[in-house]
């Protein structure tokens, strides 16, 4: 699919990453990403932070990452539990927050 | 005036500050590193699997079935209120399951992988120039899982999402892939539309569509009274027709859905998340004084101004629903919606000064849906009650008041959302539909170990 391998060519840059094992690592989360987030992280009437918008992911950041990981397993607000990923590990949540918030 | 303009006008008249009213939702306490529960859209149900798994091929969900830990539960969004899918054992995902597979232009059908969600529909099918009869106003499910619930819209010549399902496939949990159909068994065919993820995991559903077209969609306000006068008679002329009882409030909103050949006119960035939160607030700063809150309320949408939109229809049904809540739903004899409409709200005008979500009224074509455990099987038309409450409050006191008044109407009583909360035991289902006790022996066949079914499904359809 069109969409997972964009998304995976920039986890892949966004990483840094020349490892094979990364590599497989991006395109795992590439995939997740298009199946399990891009819906609401790329809707704006979702009420989700949109996907690259450091502005709105700014504040949510400041909580901490566990926080975030909280909110992301256990739901929060509008978030409903586990996202749409319901055989993501703790990892690979973080990986896709770190992806969508544009941080390393 | 817009819906988000009056709500937030009420609630600055009663002098309150809108922004960052949401808080009621509890604090996160999981620590990193904590095993990962798996909870349902509203968080209302939830389980701490043996293992969670998406299988990547149907070589591999086949061994899968037939070798993992019971009970064996597949999940598709989440999005049912019910305990459907809680289990200690395996948690299926079928997130590899998607998309559009194949399509027959002559026959206008397309077939998706089940676990397809119903947003992720709409562009494909408009690349083939294809349109769904209908869709639920939340977009957000799983083919599979809308289906397997009896997932529906509203419009009195359109049916439930199942009743266009031409052929499945299910995979049974001793590993057999069967492809069912009108024409192959037929048998497995009706019992498995509906069917709660009972009978093993669906895979791909195949959907009779129409030739792609447009829709406008109007949104007006009416007195309520006046509204369900007309009820009838708009859900008669209209398309698709619904209203919306707004609690607390002497106006109800009136929503229909036409196919057109006007120019198109996006509907905007959805408002209705805003209003919810709007009228959270308004109930939060009034409970001192209830005739305060009717009293804004009124003078709010005694200006709203009727909105419109034209678009491709995939654009047009759905709303966004970013506010979570716990549902219950139930389907009723035609006849009986109106006066059941005019009980629940007489209910929560004493009783629940709480209650802020709106109130929602459908209808359901049944004619021709054969499916056994179709809660629309036997009607004509059915209409359909849902009632809302917000997500980190206890829904159990609302929806105690409301099941009560849709018992005892017609033969038996209405008929639950199998996906949305109710408290019917397997006897009272039994006696509401019909050809239950077949659809108890075709899953016993097709699953003599039980191995689908978790403590909820047990009390439904076990031995």
């Amino acid at each position: 699919m069109t969409f997972t391998r964009i998304a995976t060519f920039l986890l892949v840059l966004m990483s840094g990453a020349a490892s094979a094992a990364d590599a497989v690592d991006a395109a795992r989360l590439g995939t997740l990403y298009v199946q399990t987030c891009m819906a609401c992280h790329t809707s704006p009437g979702s009420g989700a932070p949109q996907a690259g918008d450091r502005a709105a992911w700014e504040p949510r950041l400041a909580q901490g990452m566990d926080a975030l990981l909280a909110h992301t397993i256990d739901g929060h607000e509008g978030m409903p539990p586990l996202g749409s990923c319901m055989d993501c590990s703790e990892a690979e949540f973080e990986g896709l927050v770190r992806f969508m918030a544009g941080v390393p | 005036m817009k819906r988000r303009d009056f709500l937030a006008g009420s609630a600055a008249a009663a002098g309150l500050a809108l922004a960052g009213c949401d808080s009621a939702a509890p604090p996160p306490a999981r620590k990193r590193g904590d095993p990962i529960r798996w909870r349902n859209w509203s968080g209302y149900q939830s389980c701490l699997p043996a293992q969670r798994i998406a299988p990547e091929s149907l070589d591999q969900l086949v061994d899968l079935l037939r070798k993992a830990p019971g009970p064996v539960r597949p999940v598709g969004a989440g999005h049912s209120f019910t305990p459907l899918v809680p289990t200690d054992g395996t948690l299926l995902s079928l997130r590899n399951f998607t998309g559009l597979l194949r399509h027959d232009a002559k026959a206008m059908t397309a077939t998706f992988g089940a676990g397809t969600k119903l947003g992720q529909v709409g562009g494909p099918l408009q690349g083939i120039g294809q349109a769904l009869p209908n869709m639920p106003d939340v977009d957000e499910q799983s083919l599979a899982g809308a289906i397997g619930t009896g997932t529906h819209g509203t419009g009195a010549t359109l049916g439930a999402m199942h009743s266009y399902v031409t052929a499945l496939q299910l995979v049974t949990p001793r590993g057999e892939v069967l492809e069912c159909s009108a024409a192959k068994h037929r048998e497995i065919f009706d019992a498995a539309r509906v069917s709660l993820g009972s009978l093993g995991v669906i895979t791909e559903v195949t959907l009779q569509n129409l030739p792609t077209h447009n829709l406008k969609r109007r949104l007006w306000l009416e007195p309520l009274d006046a509204l369900l006068e007309r009820f009838d008679a708009l859900a008669a002329k209209h398309h698709s027709f619904e209203i919306y009882l707004i609690p607390h409030c002497d106006s109800g909103i009136a929503i229909t859905i036409d196919p057109t050949d006007e120019p198109v006119h996006p509907r905007g960035v959805d408002q209705d998340n805003n209003a919810v939160l709007d009228m959270k607030t308004l109930r939060d700063f009034t409970s001192w004084a209830p005739s305060l809150r009717r009293w804004l309320m009124n003078r709010a949408t005694a200006d709203f101004q009727p909105e419109e939109a034209v678009d491709v229809w995939y654009k047009v049904f759905p709303s966004s629903r970013a506010v979570r809540f716990n549902e219950m739903e139930y389907h009723l004899p035609r006849e009986h919606l109106v006066p059941t409409v005019r009980r629940v709200r007489e209910a929560v005008e004493k009783m629940h000064p709480e209650i802020f979500f709106p109130i929602e009224v459908r209808i359901v074509k049944g004619a021709g849906d054969d499916a056994l455990l179709s809660p629309f099987h036997g009607h004509a038309t059915s209409g359909s009650i849902a009632v809302h409450h917000y997500y980190p409050e206890d829904p159990l006191p609302y929806f105690g008041t409301i099941e009560p008044l849709y018992q005892n109407l017609g033969d038996f009583g209405g008929r639950p959302h199998w996906g949305k909360m109710h408290t019917l035991s397997k006897a009272q289902l039994a006696q509401r539909y019909p050809r239950f006790q077949e659809f108890l022996d075709i899953r016993a066949t097709l699953d003599p170990e039980g191995r689908m079914l978790n403590a909820h499904l047990k009390t439904l359809f076990g031995a």
